[in-house]
């Protein structure tokens, strides 16, 4: 993962983008459309809109690069957060009509060619339980932990999605992929240290806590 | 503590951590292992967090990942970021210009530099008047907007018959500012915004503040442009609370401050805070002039 080992030469970046530097600018455009792009599109559900929000947050990071401040945070957090709000504002904009019954947090049915498909755009509706608000954090941590579990290597994915998702054991997963346990064990512990690296430098551990909290069972990732 | 040490304990959280279900029992569980290590927690703060750092990421994986094998495999599908967005957004970027230089807040502890904030999903909802209270007010930003769209009329204007003076660049620099006052005006008022009076000291009625969750508008024809060696700074005061947010910028008789305050910084506004125009010396760190405009934002 690029976030630790990174953060002082992004803040050599954004310095550098603040004086105008188009070179920087682009550096850090390859460095963290990806990750952006793809919680964005997870939060979003729409490809076009996801693209219409990142480069507004490439954007702003032109505009206002003399203001960042590295001790404050990552350069990928301060575009995440500016990601974030722009992605909320642009649903609550397209959902201003009659409140619905239901509430749907995701969407995300099978992958397609290109990518994940989205059966719709998500609902930030909630029923008279819920607050929308957390609504719509509990789905953008979820969008920030699937992008980094996409960000895996693919057999580092397949260990966590079933270990997490389906619930199977280590000794299950080396049955069921036909791998040694030892191989399991370690492709498991790499993609956990990696996921807990990523996560942890991108919110701060109430939020995540947060989620956890709020949906223990997982139950909010389950009830679709 | 436990006959376990340290690093027998990090080991053993590290195996636990492979498995959902066995960090979740650890409390329960018979196994001698376990039971040591359950021991050794009891006396050790660092490998209770890091154990407690493992059970947090765990819960986040599996809250985060549907229940189903193929729905699981497509959620976490790898997302490729369509190829022409990178030319979008330098294209974008060119249109801009070059970027805005750092606030004067920048490089002193005793002003708040404006920064990201650190808790990205704690920031407090964007504040909604209600509605009579905003069907109420508009009618104040309906009338700075007009002022700024004439303003960029005028300008523009400006541009043409000042071209042959050499002073095209001057205007169209001024054209851009406003066409973006407008554009941001425009924005506050198509999203759940607020406005309020800006006052002189003496309670006179001198332009308005219009902000929405991310934009912020100010608006004021009371205000001439400084002197070489001066400005007027934007700062937000809650207390002894002080932040440098801005430069006044001066376009004909008006003066303004458009910024996206909300990308940089989280600010509760609550009863007490308030807007504060002052005019200082250049490279000033903190203000020191007494407000020359203000207002009274969680009124």
């Amino acid at each position: 993962m690029i976030e630790d080992g990174r953060t002082s030469e992004d803040a050599a970046l954004v310095d550098r983008i603040a004086g105008g530097d188009e070179a920087a600018f682009v550096i850090a455009y390859d460095r963290h459309s990806g990750f952006l792009f793809g919680s964005v599109l997870r939060f979003l559900g729409d490809r076009e809109a996801a693209a219409e929000v990142v480069q507004d947050a490439f954007v702003t990071l032109w505009r206002r690069a003399g203001q960042f401040d590295a001790r404050s945070g990552s350069l990928l957090t301060w575009l995440l957060a500016i990601a974030r709000n722009r992605a909320i504002d642009r649903l609550r904009a397209e959902r201003r009509r009659p409140s619905r019954d239901a509430l749907r947090l995701d969407s995300m049915t099978e992958a397609g060619a290109d990518g994940p498909r989205m059966e719709g755009p998500p609902e930030l509706v909630a029923d008279a339980a819920t607050d929308p608000g957390s609504v719509a954090s509990r789905r953008w941590v979820q969008a920030l932990v699937r992008t980094g579990i996409s960000e895996l290597p693919e057999h580092e994915r397949q260990v966590i999605v079933l270990g997490y998702s389906m619930d199977l054991s280590q000794a299950q997963i080396a049955e069921r992929l036909e791998w040694p346990l030892g191989t399991v064990k370690s492709r498991t512990r790499r993609a956990m240290a990696q996921l807990r690296m990523r996560l942890g430098t991108l919110a701060d551990a109430d939020d995540l806590l947060g989620l956890a909290a709020a949906d223990p069972d997982g139950a909010l990732a389950r009830d679709r | 503590m436990s006959d376990m040490d340290h690093a027998a304990a990090h080991e053993r959280i590290e195996d636990l951590s492979l498995e959902p279900a066995r960090l979740r029992s650890l409390s329960t569980s018979t196994d001698a292992a376990d039971l040591a290590l359950v021991e050794h927690l009891a006396g050790c703060p660092t490998c209770r967090a890091d154990l407690e750092g493992w059970s947090r990421v765990q819960a986040d994986v599996r809250a985060s990942l549907p229940s189903s094998e193929r729905g699981a495999f497509a959620a976490v599908h790898r997302v490729e970021v369509p190829p022409r967005l990178r030319a979008d957004v330098l294209a974008a970027v060119r249109a801009e210009g070059m970027p805005a230089p750092a606030t004067e807040a920048a490089d002193t502890g005793e002003m708040t530099r404006i920064a990201p904030s650190s808790s990205v999903f704690r920031r407090p909802a964007a504040r909604r008047a209600p509605e009579s209270t905003r069907a109420r007010r508009r009618p104040i930003a309906r009338e700075w907007l007009a002022v700024a769209a004439s303003l960029v009329i005028l300008v523009g204007a400006a541009a043409i018959t000042l071209d042959q003076s050499g002073k095209r660049a001057r205007a169209e620099t001024e054209v851009a500012a406003l066409t973006t006052l407008a554009a941001a005006m425009d924005e506050v008022l198509a999203t759940d915004h607020k406005v309020v009076e800006l006052r002189t000291t003496a309670g006179a009625t001198a332009g308005s503040i219009a902000w929405s969750r991310h934009d912020w508008v100010v608006l004021t024809s009371a205000l001439t442009a400084p002197a070489p060696g001066q400005r007027y700074l934007c700062w937000l005061e809650d207390g002894a609370k002080s932040v440098a947010v801005g430069t006044m910028e001066f376009s004909g008789d008006t003066a303004w401050w458009v910024a996206s305050l909300d990308d940089w910084q989280t600010w509760e506004i609550g009863p007490q805070t308030r807007f504060v125009v002052s005019l200082e010396a250049d490279g000033a760190t903190k203000r020191t002039g007494p407000p020359v405009l203000q207002a009274a934002l969680g009124s």
